[in-house]
């Protein structure tokens, strides 16, 4: 059993084909108080944020068949509104809508990955007015609070 | 699509597609192509797409664009154009193909209907293609014309033998010595670096050794400025070499030097001459050995050697071409591949080094899961790779494939397990020792194993069985894998056993298949393979039974009794 204190006041969505990419994210990210859903596909990845509205996608694109700038470009569109946008891939271009920020080259370290989804959790949550004093920055020690 | 091949200068080898935007060449490397080409300007040219093909455009460079030897500004091109920018020469291949004409109505092969007889027949090797007709008198002439012939018959015959350039040049210059009375002889090919003439064969008819052949650099001047061969009867007396009196020191009595003149440019020079040592060539008086005649036909040998050397260079520029570009992919998968490996591995030291942090054991082991799925992955990647890279000859010894096949499926019954996948087996109680190489066939069976649980992982009931069958007559065992996962399409079939083509995307590296193939093939056998869409698959490796005692294939099935 894993300790965690799962508050679920912030949610990711990871769209990953590579099964252990989205359990490391999901154990760090569960364990700081997120709550995480899966999708191994881009398309059931799609439904799944227009139906859940999760705060943060993170979206591999690499792997995925299919999958090339347009793909990107209907993520944005359908959750530019509700989520942050992630995409891992080193070999996606970068359109208008995405900045550099939001581009994560592959092979990554995790440790990096997983502050910058805490960071969007965090820009969410003064967004939409979640209570202030908020800090996920310490990724080392079990999270204290929620997002 | 339309490309560019370079069959001349420092990119020799390499193609370049053109595709529907404007394409520029130059020196620089902001051109679309760049070309390591110092005569070639920054911005050289521009290659645009127009309606019904692609034009090419000079951009104002130093040493211009030609196309077929003629400069241009800007003209369309067709196939075929030969496109000259500084020293580098390019073939334009355009996007259309000919249109293809139905000639099946127009050809015919008749058979007993229309009986024709054969009055004579001759084949192309033999000696007698330009021979005399018996009873027939000959004029000099003709027999000279004959002997000709048969020269240019044999350059023909040893140009089209050989794809090897030295070969060839040996060969052409040995028929030149059988043909013409020379003392000396070189032929030199024009170095694609530094455009200088570089000695590829020498012969001399008293021996290699006898003396050092120096060639004028006045007549290889002459020979290669004016694209002309050169005949010099008495060479100091000739006006040609006024600047060449080193001609006369050398001791050359007569030469003839010719290019060797292909589609594209002179690719080098034939040069033969006769000698007189220089203390002698003043007083020794003797008869002119070459004449206009082998002028005429040196040329004509040089022109058919000239093809010759261009379409061997050419081939080999090709073979490197393709070789470059199997290499860069070999590298570009593998890469890919190691990446996704490397991936996984930081992915569990990260999570082992968050469960150590805050001491939960639980992280520590799903890290340490992934970090061993993930050296499983190299170790069979790199395994995978050895047998695939190496030819071998299989350490054929006395195995129970029972005990190979049920090393495999315990190996495997984790992953399967984890994939939700019941894989399940049953050894076969007949089969007895065969000749096998082990640790091989253990990579073949477990790579299709593995392939097995991929392809039906996620499904419902989803089941891989493994068995060992007989042949009806005994002469080979087979191991049958079936899955019923989700099945090959028909046109993939045909290209699952193609190195680096995975249906797995970043699970599979596409050799397991390809290695599993080869050492089946290795031990005489070969892999079957039957599967439908929606239903699953049946990969049946088979190999032939050789027992320990060297039999095998007999049907006779004491001869696969069990030792005692």
């Amino acid at each position: 059993m894993i300790p965690t204190t799962k508050q679920h006041h912030g949610s990711v969505l990871i769209v990953d084909r590579c099964t252990e990419s989205r359990e490391v994210l999901k154990t760090v990210l569960e364990r700081k108080g997120a709550r995480i859903y899966e999708a191994s596909e881009v398309v059931r990845g799609l439904e799944m944020a227009k139906m859940l509205r999760p705060q943060v996608i993170v979206l591999d694109v690499e792997e995925e068949p299919s999958c090339d700038l347009s793909v990107c470009a209907e993520y944005e569109e359908q959750v530019s509104d509700d989520a942050k946008l992630v995409v891992l891939g080193g070999s996606v271009k970068l359109t208008s809508e995405l900045s550099d920020e939001q581009v994560v080259a592959k092979p990554y370290h995790y440790g990096p990955l997983v502050r910058k989804i805490i960071t969007l959790l965090e820009q969410e949550s003064v967004v939409s007015e979640q209570p202030s004093g908020v800090s996920l920055r310490d990724s080392g020690t079990r999270s204290r609070k929620a997002i | 699509m339309a490309s560019l091949f370079v069959i001349q200068g420092r990119d020799q080898g390499k193609r370049f597609e053109l595709g529907e935007s404007v394409c520029t060449v130059g020196r620089d490397n902001h051109n679309s192509i760049q070309l390591r080409d110092t005569e070639i300007s920054r911005q050289h040219a521009q290659f645009r797409p127009l309606e019904d093909g692609f034009e090419v455009v000079d951009l104002k460079s130093s040493n211009g664009v030609f196309i077929n030897s003629r400069r241009v500004e800007q003209q369309s091109l067709k196939t075929g154009d030969r496109i000259q920018m500084g020293r580098t020469m390019l073939i334009f291949t355009g996007n259309s193909s000919p249109p293809v004409i139905d000639i099946s109505g127009a050809v015919g092969i008749v058979g007993e209907a229309a009986e024709s007889r054969i009055v004579q027949s001759l084949s192309h090797e033999g000696s007698g293609v330009f021979g005399s007709i018996e009873g027939e008198a000959e004029s000099p002439w003709l027999a000279r014309a004959k002997s000709n012939l048969q020269v240019m018959y044999r350059t023909a015959l040893a140009v089209s033998h050989t794809l090897d350039i030295d070969q060839l040049l040996h060969r052409i210059m040995e028929l030149i010595f059988e043909w013409v009375e020379t003392d000396r002889g070189c032929i030199m090919l024009v170095d694609q670096e530094s455009n200088e003439l570089v000695p590829r064969v020498h012969k001399s008819r008293q021996g290699d050794g006898e003396s050092r052949l120096l060639i004028s650099r006045t007549i290889l001047d002459y020979v290669t400025e004016h694209n002309e061969g050169v005949l010099t009867s008495d060479a100091k007396d000739d006006d040609r070499w006024d600047a060449g009196g080193s001609i006369v020191t050398m001791g050359v009595r007569e030469a003839i030097c010719v290019p060797l003149q292909g589609r594209y440019g002179v690719v080098g020079v034939i040069y033969i001459d006769t000698y007189t040592p220089p203390g002698k060539l003043l007083t020794q008086t003797s008869p002119n050995r070459f004449n206009e005649e082998h002028l005429k036909l040196m040329v004509a040998i040089g022109h058919q050697a000239a093809l010759a050397v261009e379409d061997t260079s050419y081939y080999s520029a090709m073979v490197q071409s393709e070789r470059l570009a199997a290499m860069g992919q070999t590298i570009a998968t593998l890469s890919h591949h190691i990446k996704n490996i490397l991936q996984g591995i930081r992915g569990g030291s990260y999570l082992i080094e968050e469960g150590l942090k805050a001491t939960e054991m639980e992280v520590i082991r799903k890290g340490w899961s992934i970090v061993e799925k993930n050296q499983e992955k190299i170790s069979n990647l790199v395994m995978d790779m050895l047998s695939f890279s190496k030819e071998r000859e299989p350490d054929m010894v006395p195995n129970d494939l029972n005990n190979i096949v049920n090393d495999v499926v315990e190996l495997m019954s984790n992953r399967a397990k984890d994939a939700g996948v019941i894989l399940s087996w049953a050894a076969n109680e007949t089969v007895t020792k065969l000749l096998l190489d082990e640790d091989a066939l253990h990579r073949a069976v477990l790579n299709v194993v593995t392939n097995a649980i991929d392809a039906c992982e996620g499904r419902e009931k989803a089941e891989v069985s493994v068995s060992i069958e007989w042949a009806s007559d005994k002469s080979n065992i087979a191991v049958v894998v079936a899955d019923n996962g989700g099945g090959i399409p028909p046109e993939d079939l045909k290209k699952i056993f193609s190195v680096f083509e995975s249906r797995k995307g970043n699970r599979g590296t596409g050799l397991g298949l390809p290695v599993s193939q080869k050492i089946v093939n290795e031990h005489g056998g070969d892999i079957d393979v039957e599967s439908e869409v929606g239903v699953g698959s049946r990969f049946i490796l088979r190999i032939p039974a050789v027992s320990p005692s060297g039999t095998g294939g007999t049907g006779k099935t004491g001869v696969f009794e069990p030792p005692e």
